[in-house]
């Protein structure tokens, strides 16, 4: 079983990297970037990524703890890559249809994605799960034990790759794709909800601690957290 | 020279050949009198369409008219043109807008009673025959925004260097060069710091050492044809957190400017000098907006209808009024295309809005002499000009009196209920007449009313659109007597009176009713005119089915311009293949007159139209190919005694447009345009016309700020014959235009200048200069000079000056 789940995610890394189009074809750039965060284009090292970076197809974006980076595709589609999620940005054309696929191998996204149009379409792909999206939002999680896609809005289909079931998850229920084969969807708890929404966000959390001290030598910690 | 002086017999002896210099227009140079440029030459399928004519000079222009077709329709549409100094523009509404081109010609009405076209030819009667050669507008798909603002958010507030400026090209269309995208920021050229990645553009204002303080920024991205003509700019503004931040957000922002202009026209050694002037201001706070404009000419005078322009006015997300000289528009069966002066407005409160205009289309004018005319040339006169009123001067001598036009008032309503997005419904109310005592010379003053419906629903996200619009008319074409009398009812209607006279009763609260009134009944629907389409768009194919009726009688003073006596059915249909980069178009569209029964014959119209354009992406010529057939028959035998009422001619068109750009030491876009035009007319009148145009043209972008154009047009015509069997006319031309302009001082002192000789049948040298100095960021100073040399005739030459001040 875990041999056959091998050769499906190599079959489905492969059919993936057959989609990426033409390599080093400008599709999309870093419109944001929060703390730590890495780029690789195709054939050369990781390096700390800036604001503004254009992203070439094949290309990987890293990010560390408590760190955002922000992709915007050539539509307008944007993606919130968020902290420890490392993804491989992908693009081809078609005449003047633009398609465009994330590979996401562990972490979490949150995503915006344009109405596609007729011929177009946007791919997130994990090793257990592809989710074709033709104009959402929400959020999607990739763990070792599966993928957890929350849909906020619009309709997402998701299919896992080793039963080749497939589940049209619309907005305000939760998919979830095992590497078992598995595949189902419910209603989302608010938490989820909760969760997806914060992965919408561009902010990173932080929190600012002040010690203060009354006229009589009390002292007190006051403790604020803040999104920047 | 016959043809010049039948076509325009008021300036045959100042003939000017004036080429269209700008490159790759669909018909490189055109032969006219009037207008020396027309843009765009290219345009998006679906948006509302503005047609600019520059007009070399506006003198004797009364007034001008649009006249188009959308591809694979029959029917040509008409759209007044605002005359505004040397400009006329007209819009053509975004659903007559498709791909793959616009057909169009201009007919301009001069104060002396002819009428002109542009391109000029030899008809008579340009609104029902035209023209042999029209011009040909390229549409190319569209729909959606051409520029994509990938970052900042707009109206983002940011931190200075936190701002990247990045945009994508991924939605322009393919005539967009994009390698001449411009982007603004705050007004200033930054095009040079911008960093651009296939369809991405990205400047990072901080790392090129453009400091931007707190307040709000604005960028713009131009974008260009692949002509090099201004194809389309997007904007957006975003903040720069400061000090001044928070006073910069939710403040009053306002525009405005002003533009002057002095123009010196010498034709026929004739000078003549034209001042004019235009305000602009616009005040935005919150959700309101306030404008105020005003356009101000020496045109300006008391026997003309009005040339100045102005309009103050406010609008909000659910209001708008205001006061001055507008367009509204109302359905187009009912007002469309024409100037109102007076009050518009319109509200909109949930599902419910309504619009109102109320004012003047025209303004009272009394009768003129028009001109002195031997008596031995009278006959000849009021043979080519049988409207106009004719009266003895003197001894041997006439003289030809243009009727006086009457104040012309016009109140149009329109209450309309919509769900948003899915569906609207709205009814119409118009009520035109003219103010009979606004003139003492008037003739047959009338009076129009019409009650229209039109309703559309989308359904399946805008994939099924059907639509519908209807009106009834009344019309009256001469309520000098008013009201008709009881005694008169009794003398026509002895039988009846009674219930002439009730009826009578009941109408007349809403129309002048007397024996000029139409309808005279009800039985054929005469007055009516009605349409309807359903639209289905599915896998990259649009199809679109129209029925359509006008009655013989139907009239509408708001939509002066409409065909009638019509119906039929059109269908086309639109698909794309190969990854969108091949387009096929075709259609067929049958209409029939003869609506009310009255014309010895039903004349069929049938039309069919094919064409196939291939796009297929950056570095390969986009080309198109066109076939249309115009068939017109009515089945009376062209010889013996129905043959002067016979209709049987046959038009076949066929055009070939190909653009392609390379680079060889510098960017160059190259050109070919084809077309030709064959009419065989099998009647006895003979009227058979053949008409070839041939274009080249290479447009050239040098590493320094200079462009250059070269333009070959070559042009070989056959015009029906003088007299009834005789040879056809020839009538060939070819101009060369070479134009060059040159950034003295990047983006602050421009010169341009061209050079265009005419060969053939006319023989013309065209030489232009320009100059435009930017003084400040917001001020510019424009000279121009353009000289024609003509042959045989004196030379003529205009001068102008023009200022403009932004704030």
């Amino acid at each position: 079983m875990r041999s056959t789940f091998r050769l499906v995610a190599a079959a489905a890394a492969l059919g993936a990297s057959c989609y990426a189009g033409t390599p080093g074809v400008t599709v999309g750039l870093l419109s944001k970037v929060i703390a730590e965060v890495s780029h690789k284009e195709v054939d050369k090292e990781w390096q700390l990524a800036k604001r503004g970076e254009t992203l070439g197809a094949g290309d990987m974006v890293r990010t560390g703890e408590k760190s955002i980076a922000i992709i915007k595709f050539l539509d307008n589609s944007l993606v919130r890559v968020r902290e420890l999620t490392e993804v491989t940005v992908k693009g081809v054309m078609n005449g003047s249809n633009f398609s465009k696929s994330l590979d996401v191998r562990m972490g979490v996204i949150g995503f915006t994605v344009q109405k596609q149009r007729v011929g177009e379409e946007f791919r997130f792909t994990s090793p257990t799960s592809v989710a074709s999206i033709r104009g959402t939002g929400g959020s999607l999680r990739i763990t070792g034990t599966g993928d957890t896609l929350i849909v906020l809005e619009g309709s997402v289909d998701l299919q896992n790759l080793l039963s080749r079931q497939s589940v049209a998850v619309a907005s305000g229920f939760t998919g979830i794709s095992s590497p078992d084969g598995s595949l189902f969807f419910r209603r989302s708890t608010d938490a989820e909800r909760r969760r997806a929404e914060d992965a919408l966000r561009s902010e990173t959390q932080k929190t600012l601690e002040f010690e203060l001290r009354d006229n009589q030598g009390r002292t007190k910690r006051l403790h604020i957290e803040y999104r920047d | 020279m016959n043809f010049l002086s039948r076509a325009a017999p008021a300036v045959a002896g100042t003939f000017l050949v004036l080429c269209t210099l700008v490159p790759v227009d669909i018909v490189l140079s055109q032969v006219s009198t009037r207008v020396s440029s027309i843009s765009p030459a290219e345009a998006i399928a679906g948006a509302p369409l503005t047609v600019t004519a520059v007009l070399a000079r506006s003198e004797g222009i009364q007034r001008a008219v649009l006249v188009y077709r959308p591809f694979g329709e029959s029917d040509y549409r008409r759209a007044e043109m605002d005359i505004r100094g040397t400009t006329a523009q007209a819009v053509i509404p975004g659903s007559a807008v498709q791909s793959p081109s616009v057909e169009y010609y201009i007919v301009f009405a001069t104060t002396s009673g002819t009428l002109e076209t542009y391109p000029l030819s030899e008809t008579a009667d340009p609104f029902s025959r035209p023209p042999e050669r029209t011009m040909r507008l390229t549409v190319a798909a569209g729909g959606a925004a051409q520029v994509l603002f990938l970052s900042p958010e707009a109206d983002l507030a940011l931190n200075p260097e936190d701002v990247v400026i990045s945009f994508s090209l991924l939605r322009a269309d393919t005539l967009v060069d994009r390698r001449g995208t411009r982007v603004l920021l705050d007004g200033v050229d930054v095009t040079a710091k911008v960093v651009f990645s296939g369809e991405i553009g990205v400047i990072a204002p901080e790392n090129t050492g453009t400091h931007l303080g707190p307040g709000t920024h604005a960028v713009s991205v131009r974008l260009f044809t692949r002509s090099g003509k201004p194809h389309h700019t997007a904007s957006m503004t975003f903040s720069v957190m400061g000090e001044g931040m928070a006073a910069a957000t939710g403040d009053v922002t306002y525009f405005a400017s002003v533009s002057l202009e002095s123009r010196r026209e010498n034709v026929a050694s004739q000078p003549a000098w034209y001042n004019r002037g235009a305000i602009n201001l616009g005040l935005r706070y919150s959700d309101w907006r306030f404008v105020a404009n005003t356009f101000l000419t020496s045109d300006e005078k008391s026997d003309r209808q009005p040339q100045d322009r102005y309009f103050i006015g406010v609008e909000s997300p659910w209001i708008r009024a205001g006061y001055g000289d507008q367009t509204p528009t109302f359905p187009d069966l009912i007002l469309s295309g024409m100037r109102v002066r007076g009050v518009h407005a319109s509200a909109a409160v949930g599902f419910f809005s309504v619009a109102v205009s109320s004012g003047q289309t025209s303004k009272p004018i009394e009768g003129a002499l028009l001109k002195s005319i031997a008596d031995t040339l009278l006959a000849a006169e009021q043979l080519s000009d049988p409207s106009a009123a004719y009266a003895r001067l003197g001894p041997g001598v006439w003289g030809k009196y243009s009727f006086g036009t009457y104040e012309r008032s016009i109140l149009a309503v329109r209450p309309s209920f919509s769900s948003g997005e899915h569906w609207e419904l709205g009814f119409t109310w118009m009520h035109s007449q003219d103010e009979t005592g606004s003139i003492t010379t008037g003739s047959r003053p009338q009076e129009n009313v019409v009650l229209g419906m039109d309703f559309v629903t989308r359904l399946d996200d805008r994939r099924i659109e059907l639509a519908a619009q209807g009106a009834f008319s009344a019309y009256n074409s001469d309520i000098s007597s008013g009201t008709i009398t009881d005694q008169r009812i009794g003398e026509l209607f002895p039988h009846d009176s009674s219930t002439v006279r009730e009826v009578r009763d009941i109408l007349s609260r809403f129309i002048t009713v007397n024996e000029n009134l139409r309808p005279l009944s009800l039985r054929r629907l005469s007055t009516a005119a009605g349409e309807a389409s359903l639209q289905l768009h599915y896998f990259d194919n649009v199809l679109k089915f129209t029925y359509l009726y006008r009655g013989s009688d139907y009239t509408s003073f708001g939509q002066s311009f409409l065909r009638k006596d019509v119906q039929g059915f059109n269908v086309n249909d639109r698909v794309r293949l190969v990854d969108n980069s091949l387009l096929l178009a075709a259609g067929y569209e049958q209409l029939n007159d003869n609506t009310s029964h009255t014309k010895a014959a039903t004349t069929t119209y049938g039309t069919v139209n094919i064409a196939v354009t291939y796009a297929p992406g950056q570095d390969v010529p986009v080309t198109t190919i066109g076939y249309s057939r115009y068939d017109n028959a009515n089945g009376l035998p062209t010889n013996g005694p129905d043959s002067l009422s016979a209709v049987s001619d046959v038009t076949n068109r066929l055009f070939v447009q190909s653009s392609y750009d390379f680079t060889y030491g510098a960017m160059h876009t190259a050109s070919i345009n084809f077309s030709t035009s064959d009419r065989s007319d099998a009647t006895a009148r003979g009227l058979d016309v053949n008409a070839l145009t041939l274009g080249l043209s290479l447009a050239t972008r040098y590493g320094i700020p200079l462009t250059t154009s070269l333009d070959v047009a070559l042009n070989f015509n056959k015009l029906p014959a003088q007299v009834h069997g005789g040879p056809l006319q020839r009538l060939d031309y070819s101009t060369i235009g070479v134009q060059a302009r040159y950034e003295l001082i990047p983006a602050d002192l421009v010169l341009q200048g061209s050079v265009s000789p005419t060969f053939g049948d006319f023989k013309r040298t065209v030489f232009d200069l320009q100059t435009e100095w930017t003084i400040y960021r917001s001020m510019r100073l424009i000279g121009e000079f353009s000289y024609f040399k003509n042959d045989g005739v004196r030379d003529d030459n205009y001068l102008s000056l023009r200022y403009r001040y932004d704030l």
